[in-house]
């Protein structure tokens, strides 16, 4: 009886949670199934199950709209930025790891939480003076805004794992403190380093709000351009559904084969005070 | 050289964070100020006369103004709802997920896939999907028997449909956290209830609950604030309307900054919003504190 009973409820929680993962994943699937439709059959109703996979979409995407430019765009700001951001991170977070400064990691989390437009409208300002409005220049310097106060939050448990008796023995070797830095803790933050980057990255990637406001037509990112393509034209649903695929795989790919290194970075900052 | 290192080795504590201290000071807290100064001035950017002081008036007209109002009002039920559904629902997901069955590993790779995906191309899916005569959901829906919905194109329901949406990026976000506090708690509190013969539910809001409150008040607190700049979503999915019903406070700051070019007024009202969401932060860090 008690078998019984006990199987019944692993069927019905396995049962939930395959709903639960339908709900999140269906979206996905919908974008996915229907970037491949032929035009025909993506605007039928009731929506068509079966039909020849094409890649037209996909093609069109990229000849009749700079596509790849955009996806270059992409790359480069994000890229730079996560770099950058990380490389000034890597100090901050050791510095306030290993001295405990409390205060300068307050700093970076009211920063991470301050609302962009605040300091966004007299950014736009500034570089519309200095003639910066849609540069790589200045996109790749106001996404630090992301990267930076992320990076160093995340890396400061990294650093803060590294026993301190290998500095000591460092020390005593006649490695100055700056030395003890490059020679042990660099190399053994490196999981963490890599995470963060990753991480960064993805919210690079996936900014928006930046480059509205300060970018334009030669640093048109993803999220921009696909944005445009849902307002200007006329409404393509094979090619949004095939902009929406191009944006998303990146991400699924990282998410999917880092995934465990990925969620103790997300939600770190919920489980410390 | 020895010189050098022997100075980089005084002064570590100082050199170190100063790169990334010089990027918020340049990046945040010197825009900031400057915002600051702006709201206190007229200033229409590209007009030929520079910011003129005009004191509170940008204020008293931001309190006047019922399009500031109602954005206001629609910023704190959107993310009043996101919050009331979210918070409950990502409670119950990292139960079923605490339960550790082996289905745990891959329900968690799928729940990252929402909260990593680029918030354009979640728009871009959803506003197919929300389609009122040809989108899938209103297919689902006429399949239950179910009236079918105008979602995002009706006034009505353009907030909670966008709420759907949250809900669905962030849900998972909230029970990961909630997952990781549950995952640390103790065991012998839950042993000794078990001993005494309490229920499941018993132990849930005697045990569980009080046990978690931090870490449920820091996914409350990260999830309000978020919810709150919500910008991508809203303005890529609706643009604000119908009928502005959905023109949240920092689309009207979006609108009045880069449409019309008020910059002073666009920055106070920022301000405002700002200053309200720092009040509702440190009251909730301060009951955080005391649990």
């Amino acid at each position: 009886m008690n078998n019984i009973k006990n199987s019944m409820h692993k069927i019905s929680f396995t049962l939930l949670v395959i709903i639960i993962a339908v709900f999140c994943l269906f979206p996905f699937f919908w974008m996915f199934f229907n970037a491949f439709k032929p035009a025909i059959d993506i605007r039928a109703y009731p929506p068509v199950w079966t039909f020849k996979p094409t890649l037209n979409n996909f093609i069109k995407v990229f000849i009749e709209q700079p596509f790849f430019n955009y996806f270059m765009n992409s790359m480069i700001i994000a890229t730079f930025s996560t770099i950058i951001g990380v490389l000034l991170s890597l100090p901050a977070a050791y510095s306030i790891a290993r001295y405990k400064q409390g205060f300068i990691s307050l700093i970076l989390l009211t920063a991470r939480m301050l609302p962009g437009m605040v300091y966004l409208i007299p950014l736009f300002i500034i570089y519309n003076r200095l003639g910066l409005i849609d540069t790589y220049l200045s996109l790749i310097i106001t996404y630090l805004i992301i990267s930076v106060p992320l990076s160093t939050w995340l890396l400061i448990p990294y650093f803060e794992d590294i026993p301190s008796d290998l500095e000591c023995a460092g020390m005593i070797d006649g490695c100055s403190k700056i030395g003890v830095f490059f020679r042990i803790n660099l190399p053994l933050a490196l999981p963490g380093i890599a995470v963060v980057t990753i991480l960064s990255f993805v919210y690079c990637w996936n900014d928006f709000i930046f480059v509205l406001i300060l970018g334009g037509v030669k640093t048109q990112t993803l999220p921009l351009a696909a944005y445009h393509f849902m307002t200007y034209g006329s409404m393509n649903w094979g090619s949004i559904f095939a902009a929406a695929t191009i944006i998303t795989l990146p991400i699924a790919i990282i998410s999917l084969f880092l995934q465990r290194y990925l969620i103790s970075g997300l939600t770190s900052g919920g489980l410390k005070d | 050289m020895n010189k050098i290192i022997n100075f980089l080795d005084r002064y570590l504590y100082i050199i170190f964070p100063s790169f990334a201290l010089l990027v918020i000071i340049g990046l945040m807290i010197y825009p900031m100020l400057y915002s600051i100064y702006l709201s206190f001035h007229e200033w229409q950017l590209g007009a030929l006369s520079g910011p003129l002081f005009v004191g509170f008036a940008n204020f008293n007209k931001l309190f006047s103004d019922s399009a500031y109002i109602r954005s206001l009002s629609i910023t704190f039920l959107y993310s009043f709802l996101c919050l009331i559904i979210e918070i409950p629902f990502g409670m119950i997901l990292a139960l079923i997920l605490n339960k550790s069955f082996k289905s745990i590993t891959w329900i968690r790779n799928i729940f990252l896939l929402p909260i990593l995906v680029t918030p354009v191309a979640i728009s871009l899916i959803w506003v197919m999907m929300y389609n009122p005569s040809i989108g899938i959901l209103n297919y689902f829906l006429r399949g239950l028997g179910l009236p079918p919905s105008l979602w995002i194109s009706s006034t009505s329901t353009v907030i909670p449909s966008l709420v759907l949406v949250d809900v669905w990026k962030w849900t998972p976000l909230v029970a990961l956290i909630l997952l990781g506090g549950l995952k640390s708690l103790p065991s012998s509190p839950y042993e000794a209830v078990k001993i005494d013969g309490a229920t499941t539910f018993q132990t849930f809001l005697y045990i569980t609950v009080p046990l978690l409150k931090p870490t449920i008040m820091a996914a409350l607190l990260i999830r309000f604030i978020d919810s709150l700049k919500t910008f991508a979503v809203i303005y890529t999915m609706t643009g604000g309307g119908p009928a502005q019903a959905s023109r949240t406070t920092y689309l009207f700051a979006y609108d009045t900054s880069f449409k019309y070019f008020r910059m002073g007024y666009g920055s106070a009202a920022v301000m405002v919003f700002f200053f309200i969401l720092l009040i509702i932060s440190f009251a909730l860090t301060k009951l955080k504190k005391q649990t």
